[in-house]
This record gives C-alpha cells, sequence and structure tokens, in this order.
C-alpha cells in the first residue's frame, strides 16, 4: 500500500480521521499508532516486526543513556547507534560491501538479501536524532512508548519523511488535537495539490525520463537537455507533491513537521538549493554530522594551528573539508549502495568547497566593480549557473552508473538534437505536453506566492464561498481528468520510498 | 465553515461527479482519443455485435489479441470469434468481462490467454483493484478520466478485426537460448488471480461456455516452470491446456521473423500460425461452419475489408 | 564581554546590526560555517569550551544569549 493507492485515499485515511474524531482526546495517540502499524502491516506484513522492535529499543536505549553520565553515557549512546546504523547497513548495503571486498580479496563473498522494511532509511535518522538529543540533554528520555514509537512509526510520515527532530513532532503527535472544519478544509486542500503534482505532472514526466535514461547514447543536444531538465522537473513534482500529501494530513490532524521544501528553484547557489531542497535531510546531516566532527577536539585544534600558521581563510578552508566530506559522503550513501549516489554526494562536496575558495575573491569582486550579487544581471547569472549545477547533479543521480552520466552531460553539448523522436519514444502527445506545462506553470506561480511570502490559505479564507467552492473544484477536477492512472498508465512509484 | 456547507460542498461535488461522468460517456462514444476509450470501444464494439452468434470468446492480455486471428478462423473454418483481451490487463478485469458476457452471447468456448495469470498482483492489491473498477463503473469519469484528450488529437484508429490487431513490423529476438529449457521447478501462480481465474471459470460455464486454457508464444514471457505450474493448475480446474510454446514444431515460428517486438508478441506473420495450431484445437470442439450463412454477412465483410489489409502485407513479405 | 562578542562577529560580515539582532540563526544571517568559525574564536578570546550539545539556534540567536552561554561554560 502507498500513499497514491484508492485504498489509502478512499477508505484507510478517511477511517484513520473518523476513528481519531470519536476517540477521547487522550486516546487518540493509540488511534494513530494503531493505524501507523496496520498502515505498516498492509505494505510489509510480516517484516512489521521490524519497526515494533526498533520502537521498543529506541525507548528503551533512550532510558538507559538518560540513567548514565560521563564516560558510560557516550558508551551507551555508541552502542545504540552501532545497532540501529548495523540494522540499516545489513538490509542496505551488506550486498554491496561484500562485493567490494570479495573484489579486493580475490573471491566471491555472498552475502542473502533480505527484504528492506519500509522507511528505514527515514526512521533510523529520526531514531538517532532523538539518541543525540536526549545524549545532549537537549531532551530527557520519555517515559511515555507510545510517544516514541509514533514519532519513529507515524504512517504519513514513514514513507518519505520528512525526517523530523524529536523536539518538533512528538509533542504535537500525541496532543490529539481535534480535527476542525479549517484543518480538514486545508489539510485535503494540501493533500489534493500535492496528488495533483505527482499524477498529473510527474507520472507524465516519468514516461519521458524513463526512455532517456534507458537509452542514453541516444539523444542529443536539446533532446538530452529536455530530457535531463525534465528528470529535475519529475523528481521535485513527486518529491514535494508527496510531502504535500503528508503535510496535509499531518495538517488535518494538526500535527505540525518540519517543512522539506522551501521553493528550491529559487536559489542563487549551490548550498543556498540544500537549505532548500530536502531540508530535513540537510537539517538532520548538519545537526548529526557536521556539527559533531566541527566541533571534535581533532578538528578544533587543527583549525586552531591552521589559523596561527595560514591565516583564517586557509583554516576556514581545511575546517570546512574536514566537516563537509563526511556530510557529503553520507548523504550519497544515504540514497543507497550505488557509486553514482556517492559521487553524487562528492560531487556537491567539490562544488561546495569551491563555493567556500572561491568567497573571498568574489567579495573583493563585488566590492571593487560595485556590482550586487542580489541584484540585476548577476543575480540572473548566479541563478542560471545554480540550476545548471541542479541539473547535472540530479542527472548524476539518476543515471545508472557514473559514466553513463557523463556520457549525457556531454550529449547535451554533441549535436543533433531529435526532439521529436524523443516525445514519440516515450508516447506523450500534444495533449500530454499540455497538461504538464499547465502543472508546471500552477507550481511556478504557488511558489513564487510562497517566496514574496503570500500566504494563501489566508488568502483562499477573504474569498467568497462561491470563489472556495470553484477553486476546490477544479483541483478536485484537475486531479481526476488529468491524472495519469488507470487503464494505459503505469503505476509509478514514490521515488524517495526506495532509498 | 459550518456542517451544512460541508453537506451542500459534498452535494455539488457528487452533482459535478454525474455531470463529468456524462460527459466523458458521450465524449469518449466513438472517439478512441484516449487510452481508456480505446479500451472500453471493444467491450462497447462487442456488445453491439448480433446477439448470440459468436461461437468463440478470447480473453487475455496483449498476449491474446496478437495470436488470435479471428478474420482467419471466419476465412479456414467459418468459426465466428471475438478477442475481448486488453493491453496489461488483470485476470480481474476479465472476470468482470466474462461475467459480462453472458447478457449478449452465448459462446461455444471460451479461450484463455494464460499470461496475465502470473501478472504480479497481491491479495490488497487485487481487492484495490476490483473496489477502484467498482468505483470506475458507478462514475464513468474515472474509467474516461482522459476523455479530454478527444480536444487535442486527432482519432488515431487501431485497425481491430473482432479485437485482433494486425502487427506488420517484425523485430527478431536473437537469445533465444534460454528459452524454455526444462526444468521440474513450477513458478508460483498469485492466490488473487487464482480467485478470479475461478470466477472466469463459473462465470463461462453457467452461459453454457467450455473454458480452454492456452499460451501464446512468446519468449520474453513464457519458460517451462511456468508451464509446469499451469499444466498443474489447469487440472485442478478441470480445464484443457494447450501451450503453444511447448509445440513450436506445430506452430513452426520462427523467432526471426514471426515477432513484433524481440520476442514479446507475435505480429501477423506469428499470429497466422498460432491461429492455425489452435484451429485445429477448436475443430474438436463441434463448431458449425457460418460461411454462407445470410445472418453473418457482417463477417464476409468485414473478413474483404481485412483480405485488402493483409494482402498489401503478404505482398511485402513475399517480396522480402 | 558583549562588545568584544560584538567585535568579532563584525570581523566574519560587518555588515549586520549585531547589538539589536535577535534572530541571527532563525532568519539565516549566520550560517553553520560561520557558527564554527566563531565557536572556535570564542574558545580561544574566553577560554572556554563549547560542545556539539551548545550548538542549538536558541544559544546564537543574539550578542546577549551567546553571551549568556560563554559565562554559563566559564
Amino acid at each position: 500500500m502507498s500513499y497514491q493507492s484508492l485504498f489509502y485515499g478512499t477508505l484507510f485515511l478517511p477511517a484513520v480521521f473518523v476513528l481519531y474524531t470519536l476517540t477521547k482526546q487522550a486516546y487518540r495517540k493509540y488511534v494513530l499508532l494503531g493505524a501507523s502499524w496496520l498502515f505498516y502491516f498492509l505494505a510489509m506484513h510480516r517484516v512489521t516486526w521490524v519497526l515494533v522492535a526498533t520502537c521498543v529499543g529506541v525507548y528503551g536505549a533512550a532510558l538507559w543513556i538518560d540513567r548514565a553520565s560521563g564516560r558510560q553515557r557516550t558508551f551507551r549512546l555508541t552502542c545504540a547507534i552501532a545497532l540501529l546504523a548495523g540494522a540499516l547497513i545489513r538490509v542496505k548495503y551488506a550486498g554491496w560491501i561484500a562485493d567490494g571486498i570479495g573484489m579486493l580479496a580475490g573471491h566471491q563473498f555472498s552475502v542473502r538479501a533480505l527484504v528492506v522494511p519500509l522507511g528505514i532509511s527515514y526512521y533510523t535518522l529520526e531514531a538517532i536524532g532523538y539518541l543525540c538529543e536526549v545524549y545532549w540533554q537537549h531532551q530527557a528520555a520519555d517515559r511515555d512508548f507510545v510517544r516514541v514509537a509514533l514519532f519513529l512509526s507515524f504512517f504519513p510520515q514513514i514513507m518519505e519523511g520528512p525526517i523530523a527532530r524529536y523536539q518538533d513532532s512528538a509533542a504535537s503527535l500525541c496532543a490529539g488535537q481535534p480535527i476542525t472544519g479549517q484543518s480538514l478544509r486545508n489539510g485535503c486542500l494540501r493533500m489534493l495539490w500535492g496528488f495533483f503534482k505527482k499524477m498529473a505532472g510527474a507520472d507524465r514526466l516519468s514516461l519521458l525520463v524513463t526512455v532517456i535514461f534507458s537509452q542514453p547514447h541516444r539523444f542529443h543536444g536539446w533532446a538530452a537537455l529536455l530530457g535531463s531538465a525534465a528528470y529535475v522537473a519529475q523528481l521535485y513534482l513527486e518529491f514535494s507533491g508527496m510531502i504535500d500529501v503528508t503535510m496535509g494530513t499531518a495538517e488535518v490532524l494538526q500535527i505540525h513537521l518540519p517543512e522539506n521544501f522551501r521553493q528550491p528553484f529559487f536559489s542563487r547557489s549551490a548550498s543556498e538549493f540544500w537549505r532548500r531542497w530536502h531540508i530535513t535531510l540537510g537539517t538532520w546531516l548538519k545537526t548529526y554530522v557536521f556539527f559533531p566532527v566541527s566541533t571534535s577536539h581533532l578538528v578544533v585544534n587543527g583549525n586552531r594551528q591552521a589559523r596561527k600558521k595560514y591565516g583564517r581563510q586557509t583554516a576556514k578552508v581545511w575546517t570546512s573539508f574536514l566537516a563537509l566530506t563526511p556530510v557529503w559522503l553520507f548523504n550519497g550513501f544515504w540514497h543507497g549502495a550505488k557509486w553514482h549516489y556517492i559521487f553524487y554526494g562528492l560531487y556537491y562536496l567539490v562544488i561546495l568547497m569551491l563555493e567556500v575558495i572561491l568567497e573571498p575573491a568574489k567579495k573583493r569582486f563585488y566590492s571593487r566593480t560595485g556590482f550586487s550579487p542580489d541584484r540585476g544581471l548577476f543575480s540572473i547569472l548566479r541563478w542560471l549557473r545554480t540550476l545548471a549545477i541542479i541539473v547535472a547533479g540530479e542527472v548524476i543521480f539518476r543515471a545508472d552508473t557514473v559514466t553513463t552520466a557523463f556520457t549525457m552531460i556531454g550529449n547535451v553539448f554533441r549535436g543533433p538534437s531529435h526532439v521529436h523522436a524523443l516525445l514519440a519514444a516515450s508516447h506523450l502527445d500534444f495533449s500530454d505536453g499540455f497538461v504538464v506545462v499547465l502543472c508546471l506553470i500552477l507550481v511556478t506561480v504557488v511558489d513564487v506566492c510562497r517566496e514574496k511570502g503570500v500566504h494563501l490559505f489566508a488568502w483562499f479564507d477573504r474569498q467568497p464561498t462561491a470563489v472556495r467552492w470553484a477553486l476546490s473544484y477544479s483541483l478536485i477536477f484537475a486531479l481526476i481528468c488529468f491524472g495519469a492512472y488507470g487503464a494505459g498508465y503505469r503505476k509509478v512509484d514514490m521515488i524517495y520510498a526506495k532509498f | 465553515m459550518r456542517n451544512s456547507k460541508w453537506i451542500g460542498f459534498v452535494a455539488g461535488l457528487a452533482a459535478l461527479l454525474i455531470l463529468f461522468s456524462l460527459l466523458s460517456e458521450t465524449v469518449s462514444t466513438g472517439s478512441s482519443a484516449g487510452y481508456a476509450a480505446r479500451r472500453h470501444n471493444v467491450l462497447k464494439d462487442f456488445k453491439s455485435q448480433k446477439p448470440h452468434t459468436i461461437d468463440v470468446v478470447v480473453l487475455g492480455d496483449s498476449e491474446s489479441y496478437t495470436s488470435v486471428d479471428t478474420m482467419r478462423l471466419w476465412h479456414k473454418r467459418g468459426i465466428t470469434a471475438y478477442v475481448l483481451g486488453q493491453p496489461a490487463a488483470q485476470v480481474s478485469e476479465m472476470a468482470r468481462m466474462a461475467e459480462q458476457i453472458a447478457g449478449y452471447q452465448k459462446p461455444k468456448v471460451v479461450l484463455v490467454e494464460t499470461n496475465m495469470l502470473f501478472r504480479k498482483v497481491s491479495m490488497v492489491n487485487g481487492a484495490q483493484n476490483q473496489f477502484g473498477q467498482t468505483i470506475g463503473e458507478a462514475f464513468p469519469i474515472f474509467q474516461n478520466h482522459d476523455f479530454w484528450k478527444a480536444l487535442f488529437v486527432k482519432d488515431c484508429q487501431v485497425r481491430r478485426y473482432n479485437g485482433f490487431r494486425v502487427l506488420t513490423r517484425a523485430f527478431p529476438d536473437t537469445k533465444v537460448s534460454g528459452y524454455m529449457k526444462p526444468t521440474r521447478r513450477a513458478q508460483a501462480i498469485p492466490a488473487f488471480n487464482q480467485m478470479m481465474m475461478a470466477r472466469i471459470v463459473r462465470a463461462c460455464r453457467d452461459n453454457g461456455s467450455r473454458v480452454i486454457l492456452y499460451s501464446a508464444p512468446s519468449t520474453k514471457n513464457y519458460s517451462m516452470a511456468k508451464h509446469n505450474a499451469l499444466e498443474a493448475y489447469a487440472a485442478k480446474l478441470g480445464v484443457k491446456y494447450y501451450d503453444l510454446n511447448t509445440r513450436l514444431g506445430l506452430t513452426a515460428i520462427d523467432w526471426n521473423q514471426d515477432t513484433y517486438d524481440g520476442g514479446d508478441h507475435l505480429n501477423y506473420n506469428g499470429a497466422e500460425k498460432t491461429t492455425d495450431a489452435l484451429c485445429a484445437v477448436l475443430a474438436r470442439c463441434g463448431l458449425a461452419d457460418h460461411r454462407g450463412d445470410k445472418n453473418y454477412r457482417a463477417y464476409a465483410q468485414l473478413y474483404r475489408q481485412y483480405a485488402k489489409r493483409v494482402k498489401r502485407i503478404d505482398e511485402r513479405w513475399n517480396h522480402i | 564581554m558583549e562588545e568584544k562578542i560584538i567585535k568579532m562577529l563584525e570581523e566574519n560580515d560587518d555588515s549586520i546590526d549585531y547589538a539589536n539582532e535577535t534572530h541571527l540563526i532563525d532568519d539565516g544571517l549566520l550560517d553553520s560555517f560561520g557558527v564554527i568559525a566563531l565557536v572556535a574564536d570564542f574558545e580561544d578570546a574566553f577560554d572556554v569550551e563549547i560542545g556539539t550539545a551548545d550548538l542549538v539556534p536558541e544559544n546564537f540567536n543574539s550578542v546577549q544569549a551567546i553571551a549568556a552561554l560563554i559565562r554559563k561554560r566559564a
């Protein structure tokens, strides 16, 4: 079962909402936990025990860590994280590691492939985060098992995140706030919007993307560029759309989850992009990898000495390199045990390091010439450069191998382009193109509004009933008519659910 | 928002659903722009046939309408046949079709192509598809949701002869070495598909039709493990099963010339060969020869159109 | 102490009115690189040790908060 399935939208979710409303406030958390584990059971069957065991383990580990102090405390945290990471590595990376060792040792090792539990990449990060917060005493170990379990297994979040911090979501998950007319309406609108992005836009683009990435040598020039850009669009529509569905569901229940996107394509630099794209992963990496590494004795002392010897700027570059390397290796590796994911991480490491290295030069340039980096020509140039970085990055991300990715990026600069052949091969006709463009225009309008700080829901509230209803009906029927579902369309699985 | 407003909103939604359903029905009748419309029109065409004239109905996925040439059956033996198979069909979809046959036709034989039996489907997914179909029947807008494509696309009529599609291209399959390699293994048929297949058999028997399973030759879709499973399954159902993959000597399929897409589907050439093999099977079912019967003039007419089309193809092929 | 902190902040970026700003982190005026560089500065200047657990937005949002943190760790 997944969020875009009919059963989920028309039976499961409404049933949860009804049951939630009928239950007394204090018991609503049990309804949500029951629903979450049922959802998991419907999707994963017997493997559900892994999630339940993780919940019990994390609950116990937090209490165990909180009882100790000093070195013992550190030791206990390390044990707990090792166990969590071990489980993740066993199911996701064991085969790849065995192949690697086998290659070095010249002997074939085989590891039994296990079923990857749904959402393990997401809830493992949340669990590690919670244990660290307890260790740092930002958060006392929670004595309420249901709260810990619900934090890790809340069903709208389990497939694609967002990766929440314990302080951000746990309390509101268990608050049992009532479903109000306002929350129901806003939540449903956001869900519809998300489904529209995914089903009308992303699932159509997926046809084109599949063609170009399965025949990377065939398309050149504009066709190659179109295919690569289409993948970036698909990824954004799909991931942000499904996150909208999650956020909408949470909104109905008046639960607050952290946002995962902030109009990423308005970024002017790669580092800004990562503060706007998959925000919760970035925040997690910053809090639990970047800060611990950069405040470790080794890095701090290294920084101190480098600063004395070589000056501030060099020291900054050196510290950044030490702290960013694990962040980006982790980011790449987290997506899966494939070399091109790791290369994707390194790609951004190089770009971000360049940003750090070139910073003084750029500062000097702007102050001497008097141009502003945030206005006019340079702003547009920086924007275009960032888009190019993003597109190239996502090609590396999607291509089967690093070499293929380079071929594809190179193909953009080699003619001749057969855009028509690409469209024909992907079975998209003029009408599909129309829907995709319509969807992209709507998304751009909404994103521009958000960027300008317009609160769309507040604006919606000010409209007369007739306008509100007309807009709601339009959205519903746009989804029904333009969605790529049913006969003749293949169901496209959620991309980020497999990471 | 107060409750009365919500009720008003939902009532409006229901009214619009009905309105759109009617609109989509009107637009998709006769148009073949949308995918759903095309699928829909086959069933509509079937229902518009003269009552109780069709003797053989074929169910299945794309393997079915690329392997049974209804026109050749007519021309050689005067057998009237109709292929209800649909691209990427689920067994459950075919079960619903099988149940609808009774209202219009009383076929003597229902041929079921077996490839769809191995389509992966869990009990949960299966139930979901069923539920989706029920909604789709209540509000046809969900089935014909791409009716708006008629605004953009000129009818791209796929010529079908009672469901059979003439595919002319030949794309050889060069890797046939592993095809039908002997094994004692049997590939499991998903429980949900078995349940739906049982429904097909029940519906056909109630309608007085005999069910025969067959597997169309396909290197991409069949293996010995599937053959073994189907043999056992057919015995359990108490129906006959003909695997044309193991009787290639009978059909003499040439994987260089007779496949449309490298061993997945047969082209016109391949369909001729399998149809001849199936013809021999059907000959034992005591079907009447309707050639020359006045009631079946429409068949003779359709055959003339078909003959004109395939003559060109035959000439081209012979030329090569 | 606050003045000393402001001076160090200005070494990093002098376009911000640090004395009256209370959302340095929340508004994105100070990024994570900035925080890391500052931590090293503070550790040297005030002879304190600032750990990972202290790196939360509340501790760096204003000059007052930073001063409070340093006093706590001294």
